[in-house]
């Protein structure tokens, strides 16, 4: 291919202007298949976080708002829920099931949460996918702890080490329960939801360790651990629970019942509802990011374009001297197609490998912040389809400059009046 | 054949213009001449050339160049005439920045299969060249830009007659040279050209160089279309 | 360092409140079949806008809308009630004791309490069961497959404005779909029709009759 060579020399000699160009479109590619790739994976995570569970019960706050700290463990609750209607409302003839969350401690950057045995039996995601051991079991002893996969892997634990729990979702060590450990009994296998990334503890667990904080901060009585387990630890309070029922159908008539229960201001939302209507919203906010993204790209390849189109001017003189040795209009339109293969193929190039390089640098901070868990494997399909539509696109738009230079050259012949 | 050049009746107007810029009734080159076109500006020098490179097509009559009639051909046919048979020089800028000195000299054996054919190995022809127009070894890895405008002229000979193209048409090669590397390149080019065949056409307005030539004519005289315009 | 799932919860719940499956809005998009207090004295027909009210009875030949899958009877919420089942009997019973009261009497709120108990313990019309109907409603999704709701309550109306009392059990359908009619999220506040096989045999709990029930419905949008 005669013109290839010279049109790779030519965009050297201009490299400082292209190369610019060429970061701007990098930029606007790493932006677009960044979006996308977060989107994919926040798919694939939200959605499949919790599945088979009719109603979740918190104190009255918003229904996303709810989800959000009971499932997903972003935010948190504004009040908890007394343990009198726990038991009463659990209790009702509708429910099958039951599992309660106490949620307000971390270990280490994780969260940490209180329930009993029977989150580990009714608990599903995915569809229909139950909650699997790697090593261990459930915990027996009020100090017991099962870890989610990803605290195991990332704090380097195994069955029998000791855990410190912190007072809150930040370790300081001044705020530790750190006189009360717990052990290690079980690991949990990979989810891919925030199960993952929480540390069980029974109930009493969590009241055994907020023995001694009754008001808020600790007291100077400092109780050991031994002396903790002889008090009554049944928790007084919890932050929510989820509810299976015998017949879905019931569902809006049990979910009124509690949303109107005299006794204590609740919530119930119907997780499947309140996911779809948080994903929609997602989409909505997504649909945006797209929108600006491809603004970007946009702006991008006119940048690209403005590029070229000032060159021309300066580039006749050596459209005359190709046209004097023998080639013809054509070939000058050509060698500006080539140039923008060339300049949207590096920006391709580049904006790949800046991505992955992103990717893998925000990766684990995005899992700390919302429980984003990417995965930097290949472009799919779509995704280069996507390049290629962005490829077709360019070379349409660098015919602007293409068709000028080829009218240009027509009339210029070998003597370009300037 | 003996005639590598032959128009007739020759006219051209440029499209929106009310006259004629070239009218000529005849003229004849042969294989192997030297000959001096003298043409003041304006005086339709520019459009001759175009006419005879295949930039441009005539409105009427015949031009026949080695004997083939450019005035039949597609634009694309003779783009590749002129890549084939002709070697081209302008007065400056001949060559193109972005590339090396050898790959400027070779840069007609991209577009000419048949020249690149003739040249052989191209690389060895383009050294080969170079020696010939007395470019040093050394300046043939620095930048056009680096070389002066006589060493620049002189590569552009150099990529004029790469291949052994039939023709080559020079116009105002020397009007960027100073006054004493005018006799010299000339005399080079002249040399050169008769060594590889190749009959020359040298347009100027300089009629002090017309000395060099034995075969000389007057645009303005023999392009009818400038008699009523100066009479 | 934990501001960012707080300000994420904060844009979303005020994003939310402009969405209409918040439980605090009054919107109802559809004319509402809600069941005032007034409506309890004074029945009028409900129904879905779009097929003028019926008696309850399954009509043979499908009607309004031009259904153009003739395997699928068009049915009307009201058919979900047994033929024999009158709410207004039920408001008669109360009528004397609600006359007694101002509107907002705690007493009368009680009374309304069990009108709404005894209406929310509405039959099932075991007429249906097995029959291949085509019913429009709008969701309540509960289950989703790779991001498209496989499973969800069909309910005759949308938004649960709470001032009303939720659909009954006669007027929710738990609705499963095939593989290809799953709904996409960007549709879950649209209306919709759906076709399969109803039942009405269920497991009987200790809360009364199952529910109505259709497996591998399919669906389609509903345009009027």
């Amino acid at each position: 291919m005669k013109l290839l060579p010279l049109a790779v020399k030519s965009a050297w000699n201009r490299r400082l202007s292209l190369s610019l160009t060429i970061l701007s479109i990098a930029i606007s590619i790493v932006l677009l298949l960044g979006v996308d790739q977060i989107r994919k994976e926040a798919r694939n995570n939200f959605i499949n976080t919790l599945s088979q569970t009719d109603l979740i019960v918190g104190a009255r706050s918003g229904p996303i708002n709810l989800l959000l700290y009971s499932v997903f463990r972003l935010g948190n609750a504004t009040n908890n829920v007394s343990w009198k209607s726990y038991q009463e409302l659990s209790s009702l003839p509708q429910v099958k099931w039951s599992i309660p969350l106490s949620l307000g401690d971390s270990h280490r950057g994780f969260r940490v949460l209180g329930t009993n045995r029977d989150y580990f039996k009714f608990y599903r995601f995915a569809g229909h996918r139950q909650l699997e051991f790697a090593t261990g079991g459930v915990f027996d002893e009020v100090f017991d702890v099962v870890l989610g996969a990803d605290v195991a892997r990332k704090l380097g634990y195994s069955v029998g080490d000791r855990v410190i729990v912190s007072h809150g979702l930040v370790s300081a060590g001044f705020a530790d329960h750190d006189d009360k450990p717990f052990s290690v009994v079980g690991i949990l296998k990979k989810t891919g939801t925030p199960v993952d990334r929480t540390v069980h503890v029974p109930l009493e667990g969590i009241s055994a360790i907020h023995v001694d904080w009754q008001s808020g901060a600790r007291s100077t009585l400092r109780l050991s651990a031994v002396q903790a387990l002889k008090m009554d630890l049944q928790p007084r309070e919890i932050t929510a629970f989820m509810l299976g029922l015998k017949n879905r159908i019931a569902t809006f008539r049990v979910q009124r019942q509690i949303n109107e229960y005299r006794a204590e201001p609740l919530l119930a939302i119907i997780p499947g509802t309140t996911l779809s209507n948080l994903w929609q919203l997602l989409g909505s906010f997504e649909m945006v990011l797209l929108a600006v993204s491809v603004l970007v790209l946009v702006a991008g390849l006119i940048g690209m374009l403005t590029t070229i189109i000032s060159s021309l001017n300066e580039r006749r003189r050596e459209m005359a001297v190709l046209r004097a040795v023998g080639a013809h209009p054509h070939h000058i339109l050509l060698l500006f197609l080539l140039e923008t293969l060339i300049i949207v193929s590096l920006a391709m190039l580049l904006g790949i490998a800046l991505l992955y390089l992103l990717l893998w640098g925000i990766s684990p901070l995005l899992t700390e912040w919302i429980g984003l868990n990417l995965q930097s494997g290949a472009l799919d399909a779509q995704q280069w389809l996507f390049l290629l539509a962005i490829l077709s696109l360019s070379l349409v738009i660098s015919l602007l400059p293409g068709i000028i230079a080829y009218r240009n050259s027509l009339q210029d012949g070998l003597t370009p009046r300037l | 054949m003996a005639r590598v050049v032959s128009l007739s009746e020759l006219r051209f107007t440029w499209p929106g213009s009310p006259r004629p810029v070239l009218d000529i009734e005849r003229l004849d080159i042969d294989r192997g001449q030297h000959l001096f076109v003298q043409g003041a500006s304006g005086s339709g020098k520019t459009t001759l050339l175009s006419l005879l490179t295949g930039i441009n097509q005539p409105d009427a009559g015949k031009l026949e160049v080695l004997g083939q009639d450019l005035a039949e051909m597609s634009s694309i046919r003779r783009d590749r005439f002129r890549a084939d048979h002709l070697g081209v020089i302008f007065q400056q800028f001949n060559l193109l920045p972005f590339l090396g000195i050898l790959d400027n000299v070779m840069l007609p054996c991209r577009f000419s299969p048949r020249r690149r054919k003739r040249a052989g190995d191209v690389g060895a022809a383009a050294h080969q060249m170079l020696d010939e127009l007395q470019i040093a070894d050394g300046l043939r890895t620095r930048e056009v830009m680096q070389l002066s405008v006589g060493q620049q002229q002189r590569v552009a000979v150099a990529r004029a007659l790469i291949g052994n193209p039939e023709i080559v048409i020079a116009d105002e090669p020397t009007s960027a040279l100073d006054s004493d590397n005018r006799d010299a390149f000339i005399d080079l080019l002249f040399r050169r050209a008769s060594e590889h065949g190749s009959t020359l056409l040298f347009v100027s307005h300089d009629r002090h160089l017309a000395a060099h030539f034995d075969h000389r004519i007057d645009l303005g005289e023999i392009n009818r279309a400038q008699h009523e315009m100066n009479p | 360092m934990h501001r960012l799932p707080l300000v994420l919860s904060f844009c979303c719940l005020l994003l939310a409140c402009n969405q209409p499956d918040s439980s605090q809005t009054d919107n109802v998009s559809v004319s509402t079949t809600a069941i005032t207090p007034q409506a309890l004295i004074d029945p009028t027909p409900r129904g879905d806008e779009s097929v003028p009210s019926e008696p309850p009875t399954l009509p043979t030949i499908s009607s309004a809308s031009g259904d153009s899958d003739p395997a699928y009877r068009e049915i009307t919420w009201d058919d979900l009630m047994p033929e024999d089942y009158r709410p207004e009997t039920i408001l008669m019973k109360y009528m004397q004791q609600l006359e007694q009261f101002e509107d907002d009497d705690p007493k009368a709120m009680e009374v309304y309490g069990q009108i709404q108990a005894e209406l929310e313990n509405a039959p099932i019309n075991h007429k249906l069961n097995g029959h291949k109907i085509k019913l429009p409603g709008f969701i309540a999704p509960l289950e989703n497959s790779d991001g498209k709701v496989a499973e969800f309550l069909l309910v005759p109306y949308f938004g649960a404005c709470i001032h009303v009392p939720p659909p009954p059990i006669n007027q929710t359908v738990l609705v499963m779909t095939g593989e290809s009619d799953r709904i996409a999220v960007d549709n879950i506040y649209d209306p919709i029709w759906v076709k399969g096989e109803i039942s009405t045999e269920g497991k009987s709990t200790d809360i009364g009759e199952a529910g109505y029930r259709i497996v591998n419905a399919r669906v389609e949008e509903y345009t009027g």
